[in-house]
């Protein structure tokens, strides 16, 4: 469970994250993840090329299966 | 003085590790909930995606770096595995694979180093420090110039190949910061050991492979996948293994005619680099 103080922290963070259109760079599938993303995994990370590059989690994704 | 460098990984949960480890990470790639396997994975496919590397030349380095550790007692791993295994293991973050990862390891290694001869015991031979350098580079992946380079790795290596006079090609055994597969490969290259792009099918062809290499080997010890990762102790044990490879006290696995050795260390994803390099 993530501290509801750290959420309420990265609120800004947040805001400014979504909302943007870019290109991925690059991607991983996480399956093995860090405490905390448990429930989450697998998920997707990926490097997009916004106006910078930044890195971020999708959260609506298909997997396929094969 | 005595550089000691000690780890103790083995009690707590791979998650636990996992999170704790991230603190090397950047911040925006923890809220992202991205793990090392996930940061190297990344780097693994722009790589793939560049030069066309394969997840079977990925498997090419596990297979030779625990082959290199089926050679060496001090290696956490001691069996070979071939590019089946490698390929059939679980994946960790697409396209790594178990095998393509060091492991969680407990060690300890130390260095005794002396300016002064009268300390140095006798019936040795004696090696030098011909230079060490550190660079860094920007703690995330996502400020970095480029995905398929390492800048810390390329300037310190530029450092003390200009410290030392020593260039690429007098290199004969390197011990080189293989924390994934994908990584020797970006150590290579950036080394300038092999021209980008290059690195990947030079391992598939064995040569830099203890009995196959007609130049340069790479990670006789097992390397970080092989003999393991013991993170606090990692860059002592890679010097510790150059010293007994130009002291030809490697056993099984010595490099022939080794003269040259260079160390190559890392931290985070490429945020810090270090490179020493050490003569006969």
């Amino acid at each position: 469970m993530i501290s509801p103080v750290k959420i309420w922290r990265n609120q800004k963070y947040v805001k400014g994250m979504i909302g943007k259109t870019g290109i991925i760079m690059s991607w991983t599938l996480i399956r093995v993840p860090p405490a905390d993303f448990g429930y989450q995994a697998p998920y997707p990370v990926v490097i997009v090329r916004l106006h910078k590059w930044s890195i971020g989690k999708i959260n609506k994704f298909t997997l396929d299966k094969k | 003085v005595v550089a000691l460098g000690v780890e103790k990984m083995t009690d707590h949960k791979p998650e636990d590790v996992a999170s704790a480890l991230m603190g090397a990470g950047s911040e925006e790639e923890r809220l992202s909930g991205a793990t090392f396997p996930g940061l190297y994975a990344i780097l693994a496919r722009a790589h793939m995606k560049a030069y066309g590397t394969t997840e079977e030349q990925l498997a090419a380095v596990a297979v030779k770096n625990h082959f290199h550790a089926s050679l060496n007692p001090n290696a956490q791993f001691r069996s070979p595995v071939t590019i089946g295994q490698v390929l059939k293991s679980s994946c960790v973050a697409d396209p790594l694979k178990l095998l393509d990862c060091s492991p969680i390891s407990d060690g300890a290694a130390a260095l005794v180093i002396s300016s002064n001869k009268k300390y140095i015991p006798g019936g040795k031979k004696h090696v030098y420090i011909s230079a060490s350098a550190v660079a860094t580079d920007t703690l995330g992946l996502a400020k970095r110039r480029s995905l398929t380079e390492l800048l810390a790795t390329q300037l310190s290596a530029k450092r003390a190949y200009s410290l030392s006079g020593i260039s690429p090609d007098d290199v004969d055994v390197a011990e080189v910061h293989d924390c994934f597969t994908i990584a020797e490969l970006f150590a290579m290259e950036n080394l300038g050991f092999y021209k980008k792009g290059t690195a990947a099918s030079a391992v598939s062809r064995g040569e830099t492979t203890i009995g196959s290499s007609k130049r340069l080997v790479i990670n006789p010890s097992g390397g970080l996948k092989g003999c393991g990762h013991p993170v606090g102790a990692t860059g002592i044990k890679q010097v510790v293994e150059l010293v007994e490879q130009l002291q030809g006290r490697a056993g099984k696995r010595q490099v022939a005619r080794a003269r040259v050795g260079l160390a190559h260390n890392v931290g985070g994803s490429g945020a810090t680099a270090t490179v020493h390099i050490l003569h006969i």
